[in-house]
């Protein structure tokens, strides 16, 4: 039904028939006027929406792969757990990372940004894991949540540099489940503090980065959208 | 105390879930939709994002006053704790608050208003049990809730007048019915009203004077919201009328006398139990009806769903909750059968005709 209204906006215009007219004749037919608009925008621009579709699957695709390989490195480094030592296992996490992060960035300047883009939320992911695997391997004495709030400032950073939106979705995911794991183990803590192990400074960070990344966010939003209060 | 903090708790979660669950489809539905411009769509302040940039903008800042709230609690605990995590959780609300009204971030401010809320619950509570010993005006805390959600509610009208401000109005609006409705339908029970009882019994609301200090500011502030509201022509008289009922009834509860009222030595509903259980759930009834007109007479087609979905869990929920027992089943189905289909066959046929005058 779209397709086929989308279709006859398209003629009809090409024909030399008003936006006008053809609003009025679509309202008759008991369409909203958003529903409208839409249709429009469908019939108007085309090739950018066609563009967009196909920019979208490049980017599924691209996203699965680089989450493929994101699967490969951690279980290469399960699989050889006990034969790699602790800093063969951080320099595969690291250097993964980096190869992601780098390639990333080249693809994006060669104008593939889609590959570039999925590449460099790899090394976001593996930020992560690096993280949790840091912690681990060394058994540093932190609350868990800590180590998301770290993967939430990693990621923050650079989707900062890289103005990426997947890794401005990635660092409120990993952040939202560090802040609020905070009061739901103070409330299942009982007695013990869970929180003890936590430095002020780190939260005090996160706020500052947060805050200053929202404002900045939020003033960009209001800049392209001025009627949008 | 359990029963009395669990069933406050309970409100605290609904309140949260149903926010939660709003503001996540919201934020959803919005996101796979086109920007919405605020000039060309007229329901643009229900959306509690109008853009993924807008979306995106509004996490960072529940964000950062989320890890300004856990670090204040941190920095408390590693100076001997001098704060109560009431006063912590009271610092998070007003950051909340703060932060939504200086960023016009709804996120935030509804976080932060839940959060007061809370806080306000549970510090009564405190100031309730103090040291977990005595058991007094306990009262207030349903009292104070229903006030607030006036409060809230009238708020939001007056907040609507200012186009910026609409999408924070119509949060203050929901959240003040959800909450009315949701207080309303808890002491509409018999496990509410056996709640009420226990109240009632042992309270004095003039033996804790932080409670009585409180919900005599929340009373005011209500009052004087509701004269400002009807002068400024953003409530009309009948719903200052309605508003003005159900903050009176509430107000009865303060001051009912110190026995048992609601059940007999058998613990059976007494006579004038019997009659508070029919006023209480009259006033539900008559509640959720007035949001429904309310939204007629505002033109306002999300009230109008609104109390229709009210209207049908009371329906269903009373329907069971006095009939079950003492009904044989198969007549109970099919009698429940006929009644939602009746009641399914009346609101579509309401709701038509009061989307057919609210277009035209």
């Amino acid at each position: 039904m779209d397709t086929l209204l989308v279709q006859y906006i398209s003629d009809s215009l090409k024909q030399g028939k008003t936006q006008e007219a053809l609003y009025q004749e679509l309202l008759a037919k008991g369409l909203k006027l958003w529903q409208i608009r839409d249709l429009f925008l469908q019939a108007t621009a085309p090739a950018e929406i066609k563009e967009e579709t196909q920019k979208k699957t490049i980017m599924i695709v691209a996203t699965i792969g680089a989450l493929l390989i994101g699967l490969g490195v951690f279980s290469f480094v399960a699989s050889n757990w006990q034969s790699m030592t602790r800093e063969g296992r951080m320099a595969v996490v690291l250097f993964s990372m980096v190869v992601a992060d780098a390639l990333g960035w080249y693809l994006k300047t060669r104008n593939l940004s889609r590959s570039g883009e999925s590449l460099m939320f790899l090394g976001s992911l593996l930020f992560g894991a690096a993280v949790f695997l840091a912690a681990q391997m060394y058994n540093t004495r932190v609350y868990w949540p800590d180590g998301f709030l770290w993967w939430g400032m990693g990621s923050l950073a650079a989707a900062a540099v890289t103005e990426l939106k997947p890794l401005y979705w990635l660092a409120v995911f990993a952040g939202f489940v560090g802040l609020v794991w905070y009061p739901i183990g103070i409330f299942m803590g009982g007695f013990y503090n869970p929180l003890i192990l936590t430095p002020w400074v780190l939260l005090i960070i996160s706020f500052l980065a947060f805050i200053t990344v929202g404002q900045a966010l939020r003033r960009k939003f209001l800049k392209e959208s001025p009627d949008q209060y | 105390m359990d029963s009395f903090y669990w069933i406050f708790i309970c409100i605290a979660v609904v309140v949260i879930v149903v926010a939660a669950i709003v503001g996540v489809i919201g934020a959803f539905v919005r996101s796979k939709k086109h920007s919405l411009s605020v000039s060309n769509d007229r329901t643009w302040y229900l959306q509690l994002s109008l853009s993924k940039g807008d979306a995106l903008s509004q996490w960072f800042l529940v964000l950062g006053a989320l890890a300004l709230s856990n670090a204040i609690y941190v920095i408390n605990q590693n100076f001997g704790a001098p704060l109560s995590w009431q006063t912590i959780l009271l610092f998070a609300g007003l950051i909340f608050v703060v932060c939504g009204y200086l960023s016009k971030s709804v996120y935030a401010m509804v976080i932060g208003i839940v959060g007061l809320l809370v806080w306000w619950v549970d510090q009564t509570i405190a100031w309730s049990f103090p040291g977990g010993q005595a058991f007094e005006a306990v009262t207030a805390i349903p009292v104070g809730l229903v006030w607030l959600a006036i409060l809230l509610y009238v708020a939001g009208f007056i907040q609507a007048k200012f186009p910026p401000w609409k999408r924070f109005a119509a949060a203050y609006t929901f959240i003040g019915i959800l909450m009315a409705t949701t207080v309303l339908f808890i002491f509409s029970t018999r496990s509410g009203l056996e709640a009420l009882e226990s109240m009632i019994e042992r309270s004095y609301l003039f033996d804790v004077w932080q409670n009585l200090v409180s919900i005599f500011v929340i009373g005011v502030a209500t009052t004087l919201m509701a004269i400002y509201a009807w002068a400024d022509k953003r409530v009309s008289a009948k719903e200052v009328a309605a508003c003005a009922v159900l903050f009176l009834l509430f107000g009865v509860f303060l001051v009912l006398p110190d026995q048992n009222i609601f059940f007999n030595s058998n613990y059976e509903l007494s006579a004038t139990g019997i009659f508070w259980a029919a006023i209480i759930n009259f006033a539900l009834f008559f509640e959720i009806l007035g949001v429904i007109f309310s939204g007629y007479l505002r033109k306002e087609l999300w009230l109008v769903n609104m109390g229709t979905i009210f209207l049908l869990i009371f329906v269903a929920v009373k329907y069971f909750d006095w009939f079950f027992d003492f009904m044989d089943k198969s007549v109970f189905f099919l009698v429940a059968g006929v009644l939602l289909f009746g009641v399914g066959w009346t609101m579509e046929r309401g709701r038509r005709y009061l989307v057919k005058s609210i277009n035209s």
